[in-house]
């Protein structure tokens, strides 16, 4: 039995407080995920409450047999992610800076313009698309593990991580001016 | 300006992540009140299922009168049938 699974037992007797300590260890990846998906620092903080009181709720449905605690808290983050994203899209666009900030220097200047060009590329993609190149570079997912949160075929997953990518590197093309 | 590395300078950036400080707790709120929700008896009746499971005696005392009301309920069904 996993430091986890004793955990999860400890809570699913009652005792409440320990769920204390799941949220301790995953606040930061499902934080960073949520604000990589959904793009927007307000509404992230309240998904990503929302994501841990549901995997308090739906403990008890949790089947350490058919997956790891953080793969199952992953597809609850996803899922709720998406759905965000669904009603948020046609009336806000994610907060990027218009402009960079031009008291940088010439490089970071520069730098911070790529980046910015790459969150907007980021936050056009498709959402699961998104979904999945998110939890493969930022959270260093495996294929086999965003199959689970997705509930796909790996052939999916990996097909839309390259779709992802080969997107990313035209914005990033498009803005060195075919050079990069 | 080397493509790659923007874009590894980039995804270090995306993997920074910013955490409110009292996120675990406000968690920790949200699941007691869920929880206190989620048990609507009244104080009365907690305390009663409380004192009952706290004293053996108590626990004796009502398996004992179970199982007096079991032998009661076969009396009654045999005399019945017998009748």
């Amino acid at each position: 039995m996993t430091a986890e699974t004793r955990i999860i037992t400890r809570v699913l007797a009652g005792d409440v407080d320990c769920f204390r300590h799941l949220v301790e260890r995953y606040q930061m990846p499902i934080i960073g995920m949520i604000s990589n998906i959904v793009a927007d620092t307000h509404m992230c903080q309240d998904l990503a409450q929302d994501v841990f009181l549901t995997a308090y709720k739906k403990l008890s449905s949790f089947d350490p047999a058919r997956s790891d605690f953080s793969t199952w808290l992953f597809a609850i983050a996803r899922n709720k992610s998406i759905n965000a994203l669904k009603k948020k899209r046609p009336i806000s666009s994610p907060e990027f800076p218009e402009k960079p900030d031009l008291h940088q220097p010439y490089t970071t200047l520069a730098e911070k313009e790529f980046f910015v060009q790459l969150d907007r590329a980021l936050a056009d993609l498709p959402p699961k698309q998104k979904a999945a190149f998110v939890l493969a570079e930022f959270e260093n997912l495996t294929y086999q593990q965003i199959a689970q949160v997705e509930g796909v075929r790996i052939g999916t997953v990996r097909s839309r991580i390259s779709r992802a990518k080969q997107n990313l590197r035209s914005a990033l093309k498009d803005l060195a001016g075919g050079d990069a | 300006m080397n493509a790659d590395r923007i874009y590894d300078a980039w995804k270090r950036q995306k993997q920074t992540v910013n955490t409110s400080a009292g996120f675990t707790e406000t968690v920790m709120d949200q699941v007691q009140r869920y929880e206190q929700q989620k048990r609507p008896s009244s104080p009365r009746v907690h305390q009663f299922l409380v004192r009952i499971y706290s004293h053996t005696l108590t626990k004796a005392a009502l398996v004992a009168i179970c199982a007096l009301l079991g032998v009661l309920r076969l009396v009654v069904v045999a005399v019945a049938v017998l009748n």
